[in-house]
């Protein structure tokens, strides 16, 4: 029964990988600026995370061994370095976003500046990544995440999308001019979607929860309800932006506008609601991004690592915890809005996605690690063909978009 | 050496390979390795090396000697290969924890970084 | 309009281990056509000036509905208050960068734009959350300046 619970793990590496801050601004603004138009695309991006965290908890479960210590081990420490660089810069663009998210999500509860609130969520996440054991941070965001279900509420209690909305959804209606913000969209959203980060954090957590062999089949139930979970949240955020703000032309370009679609339909504590899954779900992602850069450090270099263990008994994993935080201090100084920080962020995930997934899926083929329980060939066809779409995407919307300025 | 004789053992299978010592801590990995000519012309592997110098040299030979520029090879480390018990992915080790100075960056940090931060449970 | 079937790219991911030649006329077609898009970019983007209007528009909207959800009880005063500081970080100095932007209209329009657009961030500076404020008039001064820049960013 206890193992069965573990099933949090993947609800909240869903809420916090799946859904945060990245996935909050850019299915607003699908939703707003092409109605059901880019749904195909979240679709899209959570196949792609389920059959990765599937992959990834049936490797750690079988071989025993964390993800980030399997490319090192396997792939030499040169190369190791690639996809660890490459999170690093993502990462770090990523957690200021979800502290920023945080941020706001308590600004619009006490009506303060975000830029004031912004150390105060540094605290936070510092607070449950120093201390907190594993169970908590595992468990805390799963039980306010189920907020998420608002939304879905909301969509039914504003009686659905209209005929002409329910046909953007496999006929897009894309303005002249407005091409290149689509790509955009479509690459931030399967980059907020098929985070690395969530692959070394779901990894751990197995190790974490000590799954064995056996785990597997608990291992796929949770890829699929966790990721189901986080798609389920996304599409609705994408429908309800729909039906509420694209009729005003609002194009949800900050993350309080998003939150007018639930005031719509419950009144003020529907913008209550928005906060508080604005605050937990950004909770949950800046606790995995700092989580699983620590882990990846640690994993890789071979040193001790843990959320259950006291921070001296492993120094380095929480001495890099606690630099990541400050990197994101840092980076929060440039003060750029984060919604635009995370669609960007998110863009330059997508475009990373190839160096990070491709020696995971190198691994997910060796049978020294894996026995018969290697990847199945169709999986890696599947699996290489959304990783390719996701580059073409993302290399076609990025030069775009800096070319204009816009962003 | 313990290695049975039916398993072959590649160079590649003990570079970057996790370090563990008698009491389960996660010392390290294997940076390089050292070996040495003998009289009878053979070569023999005989230590695990661990540390930045290393490890840079990994990415780029240049990179180690001026690493050493730097560090005076303070964190350099070589254990014997008798010392290794088990071989495997995770080469288990025959003493604990503290006796292997290969674990010393992490004590540094405990002792000099983390202990000023309060609930570190130094 | 430009209408895209959003199905025809999903269908792409359906496995086919035996014809692997499918694949390699989409690895060669992928890359071009994101080639295409790149060389051909600015058709496909909207002009600086007019992707500033149609934002500058969209903050407008968005404060007329947070404004008036704010009176009608749909938020919370506080909630709006911090909505309002975000469409003000948006929208600071759109009057002195408006005329500087490529595709920009000429002068008459741009002041046109601009006479709505200082009551409208009048009302952004300060919004009436109060009940004893004129908050209706800010409202409208809202939506017109909104209709007026999304119509120029059209």
């Amino acid at each position: 029964m206890k193992k069965w619970l573990s099933i949090t793990l993947g609800i909240v590496t869903a809420i916090g990988g799946f859904l945060d801050a990245g996935t909050i601004a850019t299915s607003g603004e699908a939703g707003a600026k092409f109605g059901l138009g880019l749904i195909w695309a979240i679709l899209l991006a959570t196949v792609m995370a389920i059959l990765l965290v599937e992959m990834v908890g049936r490797f750690t479960a079988v071989s025993q061994k964390p993800y980030a210590a399997a490319i090192r081990e396997e792939l030499g420490f040169r190369f190791y370095l690639f996809p660890l660089i490459s999170e690093i810069i993502a990462e770090g663009l990523l957690l200021t976003a979800e502290l920023g998210g945080m941020a706001i999500a308590l600004s619009l509860v006490t009506g303060l500046s975000w830029h004031i609130l912004f150390p105060v969520a540094v605290v936070i996440v510092f607070l449950m990544a120093w201390r907190a054991p594993f169970d908590w941070i595992e468990n805390g965001p799963a039980i306010f995440g189920m907020l998420m279900l608002a939304f879905l509420v909301g969509v039914f209690v504003m009686g659905g999308p209209s005929q002409e909305t329910v046909q953007t959804l496999w006929k897009p209606v894309i303005k002249p001019g407005e091409l290149a913000d689509y790509f955009y969209l479509v690459a931030a959203i399967l980059g907020a979607t098929i985070s690395p980060y969530l692959l070394y954090f779901y990894s751990s957590g197995t190790r974490e929860e000590g799954w064995s062999g056996k785990s597997l089949l608990l291992n796929r139930i949770t890829a699929f309800a966790g990721m189901g979970f986080g798609s389920l949240g996304s599409i609705t955020i994408v429908i309800m932006s729909a039906i509420v703000l694209q009729p005003q032309n609002i194009q949800a370009s900050t993350l309080g506008e998003i939150g007018l679609t639930l005031a719509t339909p419950f009144g003020k504590i529907g913008s209550l609601i928005f906060a508080c899954i604005l605050f937990v779900t950004c909770l949950g992602a800046a606790l995995e991004c700092v989580l699983a850069l620590s882990y990846n450090v640690a994993q890789g270099f071979g040193w001790p690592w843990g959320e259950n263990k006291k921070p001296v008994e492993a120094a380095h994993f929480n001495l890099i915890l606690v630099l990541f935080l400050v990197i994101a201090l840092l980076i929060n100084l440039i003060g750029i809005e984060p919604l635009q920080l995370a669609l960007f962020a998110s863009t330059i995930i997508a475009l990373f996605l190839p160096l990070s997934l491709l020696p995971f899926l190198i691994i997910m083929n060796n049978r020294q690690y894996l026995g018969d329980k290697i990847n199945k060939p169709w999986l890696n066809i599947l699996v290489l063909l959304i990783l390719l779409i996701a580059f073409v995407v993302s290399i076609t919307a990025i030069p775009l978009e800096l070319l204009s300025g816009g962003g | 050496m313990n290695a049975n004789n039916d398993d072959i053992f590649s160079i590649a299978d003990i570079i970057d390979s996790q370090l563990e010592s008698s009491d389960r801590q996660n010392v390290g990995r294997v940076a390089d390795i050292e070996a040495e000519w003998r009289e009878d012309g053979t070569l023999v592997l005989c230590h695990l090396v661990t540390g930045p110098q290393a490890l840079s040299g990994r990415i780029a030979r240049p990179l180690r000697s001026l690493a050493q520029r730097l560090l005076h090879d303070r964190f350099e480390y070589s254990i014997p290969l008798s010392d290794v018990e088990k071989f495997g992915p995770t080469l288990r080790l025959r003493r604990k924890a503290r006796d292997y100075p290969v674990g010393r960056s992490e004590r540094w940090i405990a002792e000099h970084i983390l202990r000023w931060i309060p609930g570190s449970g130094y | 309009m430009i209408q895209i079937t959003g199905l025809s790219v999903v269908q792409t991911t359906t496995p086919q281990h035996h014809k692997p030649s499918r694949y390699t006329h989409l690895v060669v077609l992928l890359p071009l056509c994101a080639l295409l898009l790149i060389t051909t970019g600015c058709q496909f983007k909207q002009s600086a000036f007019a992707l500033m209007a149609g934002n500058t528009g969209s903050s407008f909207a968005a404060a007329a509905m947070t404004l008036d959800y704010a009176h009608k009880g749909s938020v919370t005063a506080t909630y709006a208050r911090s909505a309002f500081q975000s469409y003000q970080s948006q929208l600071q100095n759109v009057d002195q960068q408006l005329s500087a932007r490529a595709g920009a209209p000429d002068n008459r329009t741009i002041q046109e734009l601009l006479k709505l657009y200082q009551p409208a961030m009048q009302a952004i500076n300060h919004p009436c959350l109060e009940a004893a404020c004129h908050w209706q008039a800010q409202i409208t001064a809202l939506n017109q300046a909104s209709q007026a820049f999304l119509k120029a960013g059209e």
